[in-house]
């Protein structure tokens, strides 16, 4: 038996490319003794530069990983090359009886799960007092964001009567100062977009419609604050959470946030980094419900992403829905991954159907940075002015964010004939994060913007 | 997108933003439909307010522009249909081949001293010979790796499948990199055609591959078109075309040679043709010849050559690629030297069949001639290097007192060596090299190895190696910088056998040498990747014949 990840899936949770590389180089038999399977885990021995060797062992539901090793990577590079080498030749493994040091870890990995954070009772007077210390945090928060924005209109203002055609010469400090007194006033969302308008302007060409495009979505979040009080609970929820207000995760996982129990698709995965973090998003798609939530994960520096998700695969779990007129960021409440089910759902069937979707959406939540679009049945093509699209049943065609190289694998893996692709659809280009063609998944590499 | 062009009424939002309201006023939308109506209503509202103002407007308006087009946005129509790749035939490698290739490509973009090309190569021919074919989704990358590196061109095509001509009629970059082999199904006019016209008109590394290609199909059309555009090429493009006149060489060369190319203005120009034209029965190698019996003799009674050097180096030595100041050997004085080129230009076996000599009598008197024996000796290395006369190589290789890598001349002979002589030479002195005495020879084996850029066969791989594994086990092995410097390479030059020996290295955390330890360590690790991927595709091989078994 073997593992049933694919190389490149596992190569997925190296936390970096010398982890990447380090692991490939370390999965060769002979590195490795004692190695053992059974049907929860694998584990091994590798020999390292001490006198005693490094036990390495991996629960293969998780995917979970521990070592011996010194490394504060992880997974560690002897970590990925078990993985590798039980995905490469899974005969070299020895179906048998777990040791203790594999078998006490998967007990703890056990005990964890099932252990329930013991609430501190609180004396009613307590919980009331609590209530008001937060809602008068939560009040001055408030205040402080209309300050901002009250600031940002001005800006705004000033940039209209001037003209954004000045703005090309102003150094990227012209926005990013700008963006800090949004942090200051406590509307961290609004200040990226306000960051992203910089980033924008870096363009060589095409730059004034989006930016145009971008200080309408700012101006949009802004108005629609001034008349909070105006708004139903789920927009309202919406415009907060654009200005960068958080939903507490231990509300939305006790109760507040829609559960929905599926089997889940990691149908895309990306990461980047922002101000020092490393923020990755995960798409994931309902095989029965239909759903696609995008689940964040955030890691600092070398550290491994909180959500440990594999693409390509399916996991069978409950995601915990954020609140919002259109609900889109999930949190997994609980989740097993599911490695033998193909990677297939049903999606969007053509092009028009999905720009229609689009447009609902934007209906429901006028500054919607992205949608994903699952598209079936489409061939990705270069057409002669060298730009890329996708092209459905009836001829209609989206434009493709795409790196040349990407586009070519794509090309190369449709081979002229169609295929599903999912992608982040941003009103005027899709950029492809997946293709699916019988049962199989492809990662695509993303385009740096 | 449509709502923003020149014509459209919403336009004149875009450049009243880009201008600002303070050079160009803000003038109320004239336009029909909800779109247009919701724009000139915004101007119309809260008209007490401060957001009156003609820049809170301007970006409202903007902002309902903005929603409308992204929400409106209409799919572009393609008619063209998508021409099919035809369906693959080949099975696809196993995960694990995959995967190697995977490590291997990481390689590259590492900067590894391990030149990934070279063992891509390796994988790609192990995938040939297995009748796979790499999956669809790398085949871009492939096609990427390869496209500058001419000799993976053949295996690409192999393990690619039907997406190889698929792709390359896609891809006009591809298409040109690789067209040498899309030629394949065309006649051979037409391919002669198309060099032709790659020749003329392509840049310089082209020209040279088409030439290249050119003079293995049709050897007069090749010369022939060099020597049309010969005089208008620059001096670093002369030289690299008349190295393409190597394959294929022959008399018809000769007028060209001579007449044109050695009477070049540049002396490295005449130099490059001079080496051509005396691998040919020519008019060239006989005036060399002539000169050469001029400043060399033997007296057979007291069994020594006569030397007379040149006294000056006139224009017909110097047309005939003779350099004034070439540097052969710091020992070796001007005429020296002269001397020195000229004997290099004569295939020892004239002197054999002049002085009635053997090779071997011919190098001993040679060395034994106390004065100008540098000069003959390294006349004799150049010599044997350029004609491949066996009988001298081999003794030169025989004679202990001359140390190849001690001279340019050496070297070069080295190079030279059939690869079996050349393997055969070391394998002779590895015993002497391992003996731990002052009287053990000057350890050249490494030097030797880094030197020469070859495939070892399996014997003398399997000899190396245990040569390697016992000096392991010795207190003071004989591993030394070259060695540690060279480790990977020698391992990507192995046989591929290596690997079921490779194991008895024994390298442990105890090795106080850590240069010698991460030289062992890279050695094996290159030896045992490159051994994985042939059993991956070995063991593939067999679980398919035997499915093919059972089907039957």
């Amino acid at each position: 038996m073997s593992i049933a990840y694919t190389a490149e899936q596992i190569l997925e949770l190296a936390p970096d490319s010398s982890a990447a590389k380090a692991g490939r180089d370390l999965a060769i038999a002979s590195k490795w003794k004692n190695l053992g399977q059974n049907e929860q885990s694998i584990w091994g021995e590798c020999q390292g530069s001490g006198a005693k060797p490094y036990q390495t062992r991996a629960d293969l539901t998780g995917p979970a990983f521990k070592c011996s090793c010194p490394s504060r990577k992880f997974p560690c590079k002897h970590s990925l090359a078990l993985a590798l080498l039980c995905s490469a030749n899974g005969a070299l493994f020895e179906e048998k009886e777990p040791p203790a040091w594999v078998s006490e870890w998967l007990t703890s990995r056990g005990a964890k799960k099932k252990k329930e954070t013991p609430e501190v009772e609180k004396s009613p007077e307590q919980l009331e007092e609590s209530q008001l210390a937060k809602d008068k945090r939560k009040q001055d928060r408030l205040s402080r964001v209309q300050a901002g924005i009250e600031e940002l209109d001005l800006f705004i203002g000033d940039l209209m009567r001037q003209g954004i055609g000045t703005v090309k010469k102003q150094p990227f400090a012209f926005w990013k100062s700008r963006a800090a007194r949004l942090v200051d006033a406590q509307a961290p969302g609004l200040a990226r977009l306000v960051s992203e308008c910089a980033e924008i302007i870096a363009r060589s060409s095409d730059w004034e419609d989006a930016l145009i495009d971008k200080l309408a979505t700012i101006n949009l979040i802004c108005r629609a604050f001034l008349k909070l009080d105006e708004l139903s609970s789920e927009l309202k929820a919406d415009v907060l959470t654009a200005i960068g207000f958080n939903q507490s995760q231990e509300e939305l996982l006790s109760g507040a946030g829609t559960c929905i129990e599926d089997l889940w698709l990691v149908v895309g995965q990306y990461s980047y980094t922002q101000d020092r973090l490393r923020v990755q998003r995960n798409w994931l798609w309902g095989k029965n419900s239909g759903h696609s939530p995008l689940v964040l994960g955030f890691a600092h520096g070398t550290a491994p992403f909180d959500t440990m998700l594999i693409p390509g695969l399916f996991y069978r779990g409950e995601l915990v829905f954020y609140q919002g007129s259109l609900p889109q960021r999930a949190l997994i409440k609980s989740k097993c991954s599911e490695p033998a089910v193909p990677p297939f759902v049903s999606g969007l069937t053509s092009v028009a159907e999905a720009l229609g979707s689009y447009a609902s959406d934007l209906a429901k939540t006028p500054w919607l940075d992205t949608v994903p679009f699952l598209m079936q049945e489409v061939i990705p093509l270069k057409a002669t002015d060298g730009k890329w699209w996708i092209v459905d049943q009836a001829k209609n065609a989206l434009p493709l964010l795409v790196k040349e190289d990407t586009g070519w694998q794509l090309l190369s893996y449709s081979g002229g004939l169609s295929l599903s692709l999912f992608g982040e659809w941003d009103g005027t280009t899709l950029k492809p994060l997946s293709a699916m063609r019988d049962g199989n998944y492809l990662r695509l590499q993303t385009v740096e913007v | 997108m449509a709502l923003q062009t020149k014509n459209s009424p919403f336009y004149e939002l875009t450049e009243t933003a880009i201008l600002g309201t303070d050079r160009k006023p803000l003038n109320r939308i004239l336009a029909s439909g909800d779109l247009g109506q919701t724009i000139s209503d915004l101007s119309l509202q809260d008209s007490t307010s401060i957001s009156q103002a003609p820049e809170r407007v301007l970006i409202d308006q903007l902002t309902t522009l903005s929603i409308a087009r992204k929400a409106g946005s209409h799919p572009k129509v393609f008619s063209a249909e998508m021409i099919v790749c035809p369906a693959e035939t080949q099975a696809k490698v196993s995960e694990r081949s995959l995967a190697l290739l995977v490590q291997i490509l990481a390689l590259e973009t590492k900067g590894s001293e391990l030149r990934p090309s070279k063992m891509v190569a390796e994988w790609l021919t192990f995938c040939a010979e297995a009748e796979q074919r790499v999956p669809e989704e790398f085949v871009p990358r492939l096609l990427g790796l390869g496209k500058n590196i001419s000799e993976l061109h053949p295996l690409i095509e192999k393990c690619c499948g039907e997406h190889f001509a698929w792709l390359l009629d896609l891809n006009q970059e591809w298409r040109s990199s690789y067209k040498k082999h899309d030629y394949s199904n065309q006649d051979t006019t037409q391919h002669i055609e198309r060099l032709t016209n790659t020749f003329e008109t392509a840049e310089q590394k082209e020209r040279y591959l088409a030439l290249l290609a050119l003079r293995e199909m049709a050897p007069a059309e090749a010369l022939k078109l060099l020597s049309a555009s010969f005089e208008r090429e620059s001096f670093d493009s002369k030289i690299v075309f008349l190295k393409a006149l190597s394959t294929g060489l022959g008399l018809h060369d000769e007028p060209f040679l001579e007449d044109v190319a050695l009477q070049d203005r540049r002396k490295e120009v005449r130099t490059q043709a001079a080496s051509q034209l005396c691998l040919i029965p020519s008019r060239y190698r006989e005036r060399m010849i002539a000169r050469a019996d001029q400043y060399l003799n033997y007296n057979s009674k007291n069994k020594q050559f006569v030397v007379t050097l040149p006294e000056k180096l006139d224009d017909s030595m110097s047309r005939d690629g003779i350099v004034d100041n070439l540097s052969i050997d710091s020992r070796l004085g001007q005429k020296a030297t002269w001397l020195c080129q000229i004997l290099s230009l004569v295939p020892t076996s004239h002197w054999q069949k002049k002085f009635s000599l053997s090779a071997k009598e011919i190098l001993r008197i040679a060395t034994a001639s106390s004065e100008w024996s540098l000069a003959l000796t390294l006349a004799l290395m150049n010599s044997a290097a350029k004609f491949d006369e066996v009988d001298i190589q081999q003794a030169i290789l025989e004679c202990s007192e001359i140390h190849l890598t001690d001279s340019q001349s050496g070297l070069l002979l080295l190079k030279a060596l059939p690869h079996a002589m050349l393997e055969n030479l070391i394998l002779q002195k590895l015993p002497s090299w391992s003996r731990a005495s002052e009287q053990a020879p000057r350890l050249d084996l490494w030097y030797y190895l880094e030197q020469v850029d070859f495939n070892w066969s399996e014997h003398f791989t399997r000899e190396i190696l245990k040569f390697i594994i016992k000096e392991c086990r010795e207190k003071v092995p004989v591993f030394g910088h070259t060695f540690y410097s060279n480790a990977s390479i020698f391992a990507l030059r192995m046989h591929i056998s290596a690997g079921e020996l490779i194991e008895q290295i024994a390298i442990n955390s105890e090795m106080t040498d850590v240069y010698r330890r991460n030289a062992l360590e890279r050695m094996s690790d290159t030896v045992k990747l490159r051994y994985e991927i042939f059993q991956s595709f070995k063991s593939n091989k067999q679980v398919s014949t035997s499915t093919k078994g059972t089907k039957q």
